[in-house]
C-alpha cells in the first residue's frame, strides 16, 4: 500500500518539459532510490512533493497523493502542515541548511516545536532521543554548525528531518559530499531508520553503488522521464534501458579490468 | 624519475586563541616520501584533512615545503577539483587557456598556436571556445578547459587534486578516458588525487594511502587492492559502498 503516489506529474519551466509524466510510489519501510545525473529532474521532483517548485516552475498536468489526498488540492496551511511533519527533506549540502549562529540542540528543538505543543522537558527529552537516533553526542547540542564535521552536521539535519516522526522521508544526494567511511555510516543510518521506524523513503542519487546498497526500488531519471523502474534485483541484474546500464557500467569497479569507460550517448 | 619527494613536510600554525598568542601546529604532511616514473600515475588516496591537496600544492610549487626536498624531472602543471572556481569568469575560454603563456612574455602567435593545440588535445572545438566564457560550458567541458589549461605549457607532470569528485558519473567516465588517452599521446606523468579508490585504481599504477599527514601505505596497484597490508587501507576498502562495485 502507498502512502505517496505521484502519478504522471508534468512541470515545465520556460518552453522546457523538466518533469514528464513521473510516475512514483512511495511504500512504508520501503527504500526507493531516484537515479539520475544533474539536471535529470530528480530534485525537483521532491521539491514538487512538497508543493516547493522554484516560481519559474509551471505544473502542466499530475497529482501528487498523500495518503490518497492530492496536495495540490489542499489549503496552504494544510500542506505547511505536511511539510517536515509527515513529509521530511534532507538536502544535500548540510552547511547551508543549518543557521550557522544556533546552537545545534535549538536547531533540533525548533524542528520539533514546528509541529508539535510540548513542555520544555518534553521537547529536550526529544530532542536528546533524536540526538540518540542518529548517533550523535550529547554534548553536540551546545556546539555550533561549523564546530562539527560534515558527517555530524548531515546527522544533525537528519536529526531535525526525523523530529516529527515523518511518514515520508526524502534525502537528495545526502551522502555525495561526504568520505567514503562516513558515507557508509549514514547510509547504514539510513537503512536502520527505514527498517525501525518506517517512513517511506525516497534517497536521490547519480551513484549505483550507493542504489546497491541502499535501495529497494529503483527509478531511473533522464531529461524528466522516468526511462526505467522496479525492484533493484531486477534493474540492477537486467537492466533495459541503455541509459540504466549505463549508468552502471561507467563507475569504475573495484577490481576493473576495462582499459576505458563506456561513456554513451549522451 | 620525474618526481622524487623525499620527507617532504608541510606545518601550519593555528591562530591561538589569545591574539597573537602561539596557537597548535597542524602538520598537514608530515614526513612524505614517494616517486613517480615518467608516464606512470602516482594514486594518492585519503579522506578529507589528510594533507593530500597541501602535498599537491608542495609538488606543483604553490606552497614551500618546510621540510624534506622534491626533485622533479620536467615542468609541470595543476588541475583543480571544481572546475567552477578554478576558471576566471571574466576570461574567454582560450584567454583562460593561453594565460599561463601571456605571463611568460610568449608572442601572440605561439600563444595562439599553443591554445589551438590543447583545445584539440583535450577534444573541444576552437570555433566554439573563441567569444564564449567558461559559464557558458557544462561542468565536464569546463573541467577539460581546466585541463588545457595545464597542458598548454606542455609540462610533462600533471597534478590532479580530485579532478573528476565534482562530476555525474557518466561525465567523470570520460575525463577519465581523457586523462588515460593524454597519458599515451604525451607521455605524461601524473600524480592523481582523489578520495574515490574506485577512480584511483582505474587509473593508477602505484597507489599511496594518506593519513593524517603521512603515506601509511604505497604499492603496486594491484598489491594495494588484492592484498592491503595496513588496517587503514583495509577499512577505506570495507567502506567501498556496493560489494558489485
Amino acid at each position: 500500500m502507498s502512502i505517496l503516489e505521484i502519478k504522471e506529474l508534468t512541470v515545465s519551466i520556460g518552453q522546457r518539459r523538466v518533469i514528464d509524466g513521473v510516475s512514483l510510489d512511495l511504500r512504508p519501510g520501503e527504500v526507493t532510490a531516484l537515479v539520475g545525473e544533474s539536471g535529470s529532474g530528480k530534485t525537483l521532483t521532491a521539491l514538487a512533493v512538497l508543493d516547493l517548485l522554484p516560481g519559474s516552475a509551471v505544473r502542466q498536468a499530475g497529482r501528487v497523493l498523500f495518503k490518497g489526498v492530492d496536495i495540490f488540492s489542499l489549503p496552504g496551511e494544510r500542506v505547511r502542515q505536511l511539510r517536515g511533519n509527515d513529509i521530511a527533506m534532507v538536502f544535500q549540502e548540510p552547511f547551508t541548511a543549518l543557521d550557522p549562529v544556533m546552537r545545534c540542540g535549538a536547531q533540533v528543538s525548533e524542528a520539533v516545536l514546528a509541529h508539535r505543543k510540548m513542555p520544555r522537558a518534553g521537547v529536550r527529552r526529544r530532542v536528546s532521543e533524536l540526538f540518540d537516533m542518529v548517533k550523535l553526542p550529547d554534548g553536540t547540542a551546545q556546539s555550533y554548525p561549523h564546530e562539527l564535521s560534515g558527517g555530524m552536521r548531515q546527522r544533525l539535519v537528519l536529526a531535525m528531518a526525523l523530529a516529527c516522526d515523518p511518514e515520508v522521508l526524502m534525502l537528495d544526494e545526502p551522502t555525495t559530499a561526504l568520505d567514503v567511511s562516513i558515507q557508509n555510516e549514514i547510509l547504514e543510518l539510513v537503512m536502520r531508520i527505514n527498517k525501525e521506524k518506517g517512513p517511506a523513503t525516497l534517497f536521490i542519487t547519480h551513484d549505483f553503488s550507493v542504489v546497491d546498497m541502499i535501495a529497494d526500488r529503483v527509478s531511473v531519471m533522464k531529461n524528466g522521464v522516468i526511462v526505467e523502474d522496479g525492484e533493484k534485483g531486477g534493474v540492477m541484474t537486467r537492466p533495459m534501458h541503455w541509459y540504466t546500464r549505463q549508468l552502471m557500467e561507467c563507475i569504475p569497479r573495484l577490481g576493473d579490468t576495462r582499459r576505458r569507460l563506456p561513456t554513451g550517448r549522451t | 624519475m620525474m618526481i622524487k619527494a623525499v620527507d617532504l613536510r608541510k606545518y601550519f600554525r593555528r591562530r591561538g586563541a589569545v591574539l597573537g598568542s602561539a596557537g597548535e601546529t597542524v602538520r598537514a604532511v608530515d614526513g612524505v616520501s614517494f616517486h613517480v616514473e615518467k608516464g606512470r600515475t602516482f594514486g594518492l588516496v585519503g579522506e578529507s584533512g589528510c594533507g593530500k591537496s597541501t602535498l599537491a600544492r608542495l609538488v606543483t610549487g604553490i606552497l614551500r615545503p618546510d621540510g624534506g626536498n622534491i626533485e622533479l624531472g620536467g615542468d609541470r602543471d595543476i588541475v583543480f577539483q571544481d572546475p567552477y572556481s578554478s576558471l576566471n569568469p571574466r576570461m574567454t575560454v582560450k584567454e583562460v587557456i593561453g594565460e599561463s603563456l601571456l605571463v611568460r612574455g610568449a608572442g601572440r602567435d605561439v600563444i595562439d598556436a599553443r591554445v589551438s593545440e590543447a583545445l584539440s588535445l583535450v577534444r573541444l572545438e576552437e570555433k566554439d571556445c573563441d567569444k564564449r566564457y567558461p559559464h557558458q560550458f557544462s561542468g565536464g567541458e569546463r573541467q577539460r578547459i581546466a585541463i588545457a589549461r595545464a597542458l598548454v605549457r606542455r609540462p610533462e607532470i600533471i597534478v590532479l587534486d580530485e579532478p573528476v569528485s565534482s562530476l555525474d558519473v557518466s561525465i567523470q567516465a570520460g575525463i577519465l578516458n581523457l586523462l588515460k588517452d593524454l597519458q599515451d599521446e604525451l607521455s605524461l606523468t601524473y600524480l592523481f588525487i582523489s578520495h574515490d579508490l574506485r577512480v584511483v585504481e582505474f587509473v593508477s599504477d602505484t597507489v599511496g594511502v594518506m593519513k593524517d599527514g603521512r603515506i601509511v601505505e604505497t604499492a603496486a596497484r594491484e598489491d594495494i587492492y588484492r592484498a592491503p597490508r595496513h588496517p587503514y587501507t583495509r577499512h577505506l576498502l570495507e567502506c567501498v559502498s556496493g560489494k558489485r562495485f
